[in-house]
């Protein structure tokens, strides 16, 4: 195959600007981050001489309230992503394996919940909650989370477990395992690329929540989405170079996972469409 | 070792009971959906039916006031104007992110570049970052005292050449828009071309390796075999994509907060703030219900197309 260098270099061109304006955004918040506070005091801002320093990073992290946001962060969504691919994984057997009464009513059924979305439902949960004194706990967040990413999880792990030949399991069977046994220890193994799809996209779904979190939730369960625009009102602009350092904070785990799961994280994020 | 009769009525005892195992497997996912979408739909249609704020919410006052809050909509000129904004947040999004995606996947997949994998895991990072981090990135570019743009602008004349010298990106009502769908152009583009790397990759490459013995050229390549079969991935993209679309607003209310003076606020938003700002929740669940139809339109759509897909695929 003959490639002309013109057709590379135009290639090239395409990509390497696309990846700077992705990455610009971030670089510029981690200039930011690195600038001591009295930079922005005036317009045009100190952008471009040399004054670095670590302090917001160190105070970012030394501060309490963000650890506790942080905390808060990683209980509801570790919950969220638990539950949703166990009740998931579930249903998704149940799906895969038997034939029952109403079985493509109840596909379709859970394929609706996918086209609802949150934004037509959050008034109403708030609605709900508030009547029911539930507001501001880890379960309602929890529960909610978990909720937004089942049906996705259901149909991901349905077509995994279609393709684990149902034979292993009469195997185990015949060995006299109960059928939630031979589940556990036969299929579920077996099914580990999609669970560990599934438990990603629904981590960070609900990691990377803002809407759910601010309005079911933030004064005592703060997420650290809402603890960003906190710092905020508490600083009143002034201190932006705190908050763009708490922002790479917060963005730093999510790439660190991205770039270990890569593959699972493509499979998750778009529902199985595209194996990686 | 047991007899053979109670094995076999033990196996009888098992089939009996595991009639009842798969109905019993989907049932907590069942529930699940049901009490927390279906049931809050059902209530949202009770206070949509009232009049209803958030101190009523409290007191557990509220008064029936029937269809009142719909006809409320259809004359609010704020709802028409959150419309006009979807439709345009919408129209440039999803025309964006389908176009760029359409071309990234291209040329990753055309063989041209080495390592595709580095440029495509850097091309996800601004889909996986939360709406709240990229909002705050996006301030730290634009805002008009601490942004980096205004201030590269006033060191540069080339920018002021290209007219990029404005401070004004976030606060003239007549742009604002228009720089929020740029904004969500460049953190959706990631998913289009996710989808079409996919059905780039399910067109087989003899295809193209006999047109080139042919002495097709790389535009005629594109237009006469590459089109045609992606037609249908770039069709549910579309649909995809504007179904997604219509519901961002995170990223919207934390850089503008749907400002200024209600040019940016979007249907999903102007819903979100008229429950939450103005504490108005049964005009708010009023609105949700119209939302969930246009949504359910758009999902009608999406159907049919996909019947058209597979039509075409078959």
């Amino acid at each position: 195959m003959r490639k002309r260098w013109s057709k590379v270099f135009l290639a090239y061109l395409v990509l390497i600007s696309w990846a700077i304006f992705c990455l610009f955004p971030f670089s510029s918040t981690l200039l930011i981050a690195l600038k001591p506070k009295d930079a922005f005091m005036s317009f045009p801002p100190d952008y471009f001489s040399l004054r670095l320093t670590l302090e917001n990073f160190a105070t970012v992290l030394k501060d309490p309230n963000w650890l506790k946001y942080y905390g808060d962060t990683i209980i509801v969504a570790s919950f969220a992503s638990l539950i949703a691919v166990i009740i998931g994984s579930l249903a998704a057997y149940s799906f895969a394996r038997y034939n029952f009464k109403f079985k493509n009513f109840f596909m379709i059924f859970i394929l609706t919940f996918q086209m609802i979305p949150g934004s037509s439902i959050i008034i109403p949960l708030y609605n709900m909650f508030a009547n029911f004194n539930l507001l501001d706990t880890y379960i309602v967040l929890i529960l909610v989370d978990s909720v937004g990413t089942m049906p996705l999880i259901i149909w991901l792990m349905r077509g995994y477990f279609s393709t684990i030949p149902k034979e292993l399991e009469e195997a185990a069977f015949m060995d006299g395992c109960t059928s939630l046994k031979a589940f556990w220890k036969v299929t579920f193994p077996l099914a580990a690329p999609g669970i560990a799809a599934s438990a990603i996209y629904a981590f960070v779904r609900a990691f990377n929540d803002y809407i759910i979190a601010r309005t079911l939730a933030g004064s005592r369960i703060v997420t650290y989405t809402v603890g960003l625009t906190m710092f905020t009102n508490q600083y009143e602009g002034i201190d932006m170079t705190l908050v763009a350092a708490a922002s790479f904070t917060a963005l730093l785990p999510i790439i660190v996972m991205f770039t270990f799961f890569h593959k699972y994280f493509v499979i998750g994020m778009t529902g199985g469409a595209l194996k990686g | 070792m047991p007899s053979r009769a109670s094995v076999a009525f033990r196996k009888e005892r098992k089939m009996k009971r595991r009639k009842y195992i798969p109905i019993l497997l989907i049932l907590p996912a069942i529930l699940m959906l049901v009490s927390l979408t279906i049931f809050p739909l059902v209530w949202a249609f009770f206070t949509s039916l009232k009049k209803m704020t958030l101190l009523d919410l409290m007191l557990g006052s509220g008064r029936y006031t029937g269809f009142k809050n719909y006809l409320e909509a259809f004359k609010d000129p704020l709802f028409w104007n959150s419309l006009k904004n979807s439709l345009i947040f919408v129209g440039i999004s999803v025309g964006g992110q389908v176009g760029f995606g359409l071309l990234l996947a291209t040329i990753l997949h055309s063989r041209l570049v080495k390592a595709p994998g580095i440029f495509r895991a850097l091309f996800l990072v601004p889909w996986i970052a939360s709406s709240v981090v990229v909002g705050y990135s996006w301030i730290y570019i634009l805002d008009a005292n601490l942004g980096f743009l205004p201030a590269m602008a006033t060191q540069s004349p080339f920018l002021s050449f290209l007219g990029l010298n404005r401070r004004d990106w976030l606060t003239n009502p007549n742009i604002v828009i228009y720089v929020l769908s740029v904004i969500n152009i460049w953190k959706g583009t990631a998913f289009s071309m996710l989808m079409q790397s996919a059905g780039l990759q399910s067109i087989p490459r003899s295809l193209y390796e006999s047109a080139e013995v042919d002495g097709a050229t790389t535009l005629q390549k594109f237009v006469f075999i590459t089109l045609p079969l992606l037609t249908p991935f770039i069709l549910i993209n579309l649909i995809m994509t504007t179904m997604i679309t219509f519901n961002v607003y995170d990223v919207i209310l934390v850089i503008t907060g749907g400002g200024p003076a209600h040019a940016s606020e979007v249907l999903s938003l102007f819903v979100y703030n008229t429950g939450f700002s103005q504490g108005e929740l049964g005009y708010a669940a009023a609105l949700s219900m119209i939302l969930l139809i246009v949504n359910l339109s758009i999902t009608i759509i999406y159907f049919m197309m996909l019947r058209y897909g597979e039509m075409r695929t078959a």
